[in-house]
């Protein structure tokens, strides 16, 4: 399994609902609050070039936008991973 | 800002191109929300969202909206334009185009609330500079009437235009997000009819009145939040740091994981760690509100900020000063505070019946004497006017925001820890409460409490056995059985060709046997249990027990009891709720008669043998019928807690834990439930009582003026008073110190919890 990390801010609703869905296919992510972090935001720009939560990082594959639209490509990536 | 108003680029003729440097746009659905709100301005066209330098760009017609209104209009929402000087030519496309997900947290209301940051005077806001400037206007204009009357009008006129400019923008905004009844509507609308009629002296001061209003609470919540930040001072500024064998202070913020620093007696910790030597009494009171010291040993957590009363303690420090468990807390403390969405709904709610009430009735008096009567025009329009000016709510919306602040303040200095407005308000009105059992309402460390041994094997040759079997597990009970072992100093021989059948059995090769270690159930599968066998696990599982079997291929050998004690004050806890009129359930997936048997000890009703998926069903069960608060760990439990209207996690401060549950109780106590549940109560009882108080006022007012025993200036003094009254109300909740009668915590000789 790829490690996975995931940029997020506090009371957004996207990135809740990729928590939920990392969750519910039990794969394990780290997660960094890019607000108030600039570190995480330093890192989550060296990684997919945008400063808007929720990105999603799966091992070479970097995720963003609205979760309707991470949504198939973070499952796509979760299934190529575990096989 | 830097809104300098550089001349429109002339690419496009009569439109503009620009970009906006958006501050605290930086989720996709506050880009949404964003790109709704501008796309519906007219004259805007190519609206684009850059997720990559979180800008907005867009084509603006300045003749159709102002460069000045878009951006007053973003910071109606809550996020702060600033423009670039150089528009973009390529600007990346982005991904967010078009989507379209439910519309939810979109903050359709009017008044965004700043409050002071501490330090910063309440003058220096925006808020308090105009409630300076239109007060002095108004003194200005009340003195010129004793000298020249019109000098005094235009005073006054000015006065309100200057208050009413900033809430018409906000109304104006609200409107086009698909919400025009808002209260800054209606204060917009008061204020311009009394401008009309030649009234401009009362509107100004209405005006004045209600920025006063929205100052205070600024105030109110900051200093709610001044209560908070009080907590961050409480860890120390200093470490010693131990470096070969010497020791050396440094600022605590320096240190890093890994280092070593020691806590002498009477110090505070200056990090979140781990006790490497030493014993002591740690008072926890800054994370967990429970000021009782708790005796901790070396393995066990410490956290920044908590003073260490007795013994020197080295502590291995594991997290950064910045991402420690109280700089953690007070961030989401100030985040829950921060969120307006639910802070607001409840009178969003309200104003949404309450702003067309007030002008239908107010456009009735006006219109219709003088229409179907013949009734002097001006009368009634002062008369209609009057009404709108009264109907203005100062008090009402101070009422809501402040009391939710000061609520989420005084339940996080007792350790419970509430993550927003909408959940306060939640916790008091379910109807159940659903507690997970192994770690919430039990201790969660199982221990062995008793072995029988078949045939004539000793009872610690059952144990040394059944431990060897179970050495290569992590599952609890496993954990349970080796320590047992390893208490009564057994040696546990080798094993081979360990495997486990997950929920049912471990089996492994023990000195030349094949054992296994299985559960009774999956044991009677496979072999005939003696009757004596089976009596005493019957006997053991009706006593709360959980009983494992060991046996010799199809040769029982013994069984262990383990119990997983429940958690001392869990009894009481469960009786506060009952005696608060709410029901309780435990939510189990051990078997039904070790279930029924702690459930019955506890008081509460129970479902058990439950999968996860199970648990979900019922949670969905619970909250179609009254609404259901679920209490867990908060890590094995999560999606149940997502599921339920109230997620409340129990744990000290664990990332898990306060991350995705809606409240979490910081002390590791079951009667924080109840505590929540009273704290949400007041809560919404304040704001009921500031409401009633607050209307009720204004039914007087309005049937006595309308009357003529009272005229407008009596009125709107009246509602400045209620202000006054409704913000001091909210800010008694700060002082909420639990229910005044709690015989269990304070007879109770006090447990400490302990950590494995």
């Amino acid at each position: 399994m790829p490690a996975i990390t995931l940029y997020t801010v506090p009371q957004c609703a996207d990135c809740e609902a990729i928590k939920r869905l990392l969750q519910h296919h039990g794969a394990t992510y780290t997660e960094k609050n890019v607000r108030g972090d600039p570190e995480a935001l330093a890192e989550m720009q060296r990684r997919a070039n945008v400063r808007i939560a929720p990105v999603t990082a799966i091992g070479e594959h970097v995720f963003y936008g609205p979760f309707d639209e991470q949504r198939p490509r973070i499952l796509a990536a979760l299934g190529s991973g575990t096989s | 800002m830097t809104s300098s108003p550089a001349r429109p680029d002339p690419a496009a003729p009569g439109a503009a191109h620009l970009t906006y440097f958006v501050d605290g746009m930086d989720c996709a659905s506050c880009v949404q929300k964003v790109e709704r709100m501008v796309a519906g301005l007219p004259g805007t066209a190519d609206v684009k969202t850059s997720f990559t330098k979180q800008t907005l760009s867009l084509d603006l017609d300045e003749t159709q909206t102002g460069r000045a209104t878009l951006e007053r209009n973003l910071k109606a929402l809550g996020y702060t334009p600033s423009l670039l000087e150089q528009p973009k030519s390529t600007v990346p496309r982005a991904e967010a185009a078009g989507h379209d997900h439910s519309g939810h947290d979109h903050a359709g209301h009017g008044h965004v609330h700043e409050a002071p940051r501490p330090g910063q005077p309440w003058y220096a806001s925006g808020q308090g500079k105009l409630v300076l400037i239109s007060g002095v206007l108004l003194a200005l204009a009340w003195l010129f009437s004793f000298i020249e009357p019109q000098f005094a009008i235009s005073g006054y006129i000015a006065a309100t235009l200057l208050g009413v400019w900033p809430l018409a923008n906000k109304a104006v905004a609200s409107a086009r997000l698909g919400d025009p009844f808002s209260i800054n509507m209606l204060v917009s609308l008061a204020a311009i009819g009394a401008v009309l009629i030649g009234q401009a002296a009362e509107g100004a001061v209405v005006v004045f009145f209600f920025a006063v209003g929205e100052l205070l609470e600024g105030v109110a919540a900051g200093r709610a939040r001044a209560g908070i930040q009080a907590l961050a001072a409480l860890a120390p500024k200093t470490a010693l740091l131990v470096e070969g064998s010497g020791v050396r202070e440094v600022p605590a913020d320096a240190l890093t994981v890994g280092q070593t620093v020691q806590v002498n007696p009477g110090a505070r910790v200056p990090a979140d760690g781990a006790i490497l030597t030493g014993t002591s009494s740690l008072d926890d009171s800054p994370v967990t509100g429970e000021s009782v010291p708790v005796s901790k040993g070396a393995g066990d957590s410490v956290y920044a900020g908590s003073i260490n009363t007795d013994g020197v303690l080295t502590v291995r420090v594991e997290k950064a000063a910045s991402d420690n468990t109280i700089a953690r807390i007070i961030h989401l403390v100030e985040e829950a505070e921060g969120s307006k969405a639910p802070t607001a709904r409840f009178i969003d709610r309200f104003s949404r019946y309450y702003t067309p009430g007030v002008v239908l009735v107010s456009a009735l008096v006006a219109l219709v004497p003088p229409l179907l009567f013949g009734a002097a025009w001006h009368t009634w329009l002062y008369k209609g006017i009057a009404l709108l000016l009264i109907g203005c709510p100062c008090a009402l919306v101070l009422s809501v925001p402040a009391a939710i602040t000061s609520g989420i303040s005084a339940g996080t200095r007792r350790g419970l820890l509430i993550k927003g407005g909408a959940a306060l308000e939640t916790i008091g009105t379910v109807k159940t409460i659903a507690f997970d059992k192994t770690g919430t309402l039990t201790a969660g460390k199982p221990c062995v409490t008793d072995v029988v041994a078949s045939q004539h094997l000793d009872r610690n040759e059952v144990l040394r056995l059944a431990a060897a079997v179970e050495a290569g597990s992590s599952h609890p009970l496993a954990k349970a059985i080796t320590d047992a072992a390893q208490q009564a100093k057994l040696t546990l021989p080798a094993v081979t060709e360990a495997q486990a059948i997950p929920g049912k059995a471990v089996t492994a090769t023990v000195e030349g046997r094949t054992l296994s270690v299985s559960s009774p159930r999956h044991a009677a599968s496979l072999v005939n249990l003696p009757a004596d066998l089976s009596d005493t696990i019957r006997t053991f599982e009706e006593q709360g027990r959980t009983a494992v079997v060991l046996l010799d291929r199809n040769t029982p050998l013994g069984v262990l009891a383990i119990r997983d004690e429940p958690r001392p004050e869990a009894k009481a806890a469960i009786a506060q709720l009952h005696n608060l009129g709410v029901n309780t359930v435990m939510l189990t997936g051990d078997n039904a008669r070790t279930g029924q048997a702690i459930a019955r000890d506890l008081g509460l009703d129970v479902r058990a043998e439950l999968l996860p998926e199970d648990k979900l069903r019922l949670i969905a069960d619970l909250k179609a019928r009254g609404g259901v608060a679920m209490v867990g760990d908060g890590i094995n439990d999560a999606p149940a807690l997502a599921q339920s209207d109230v997620g409340i996690a129990m744990g000290g401060g664990t990332d898990v834990a306060l991350e995705t549950a809606d409240a979490a109780l910081l002390q590791e106590r079951v009667t924080g439930v109840a505590d929540l549940v009273s704290l949400s109560r007041a809560t919404m009882g304040n704001i009921k009582a500031n409401i009633a108080f607050a209307l009720g006022l204004k039914a007087i007012f309005l049937v006595t003026t309308l009357l003529g025993y009272t005229n407008l200036w009596m009125a709107i003094l009246a509602d400045t008073g209620a202000t006054a009254l409704v913000t001091a109300n909210a800010l008694r909740l700060l002082r909420w110190k639990g229910r005044e009668a709690r015989p269990t915590r304070n007879t109770l000789p006090h447990t400490t919890p302990h950590r494995a």
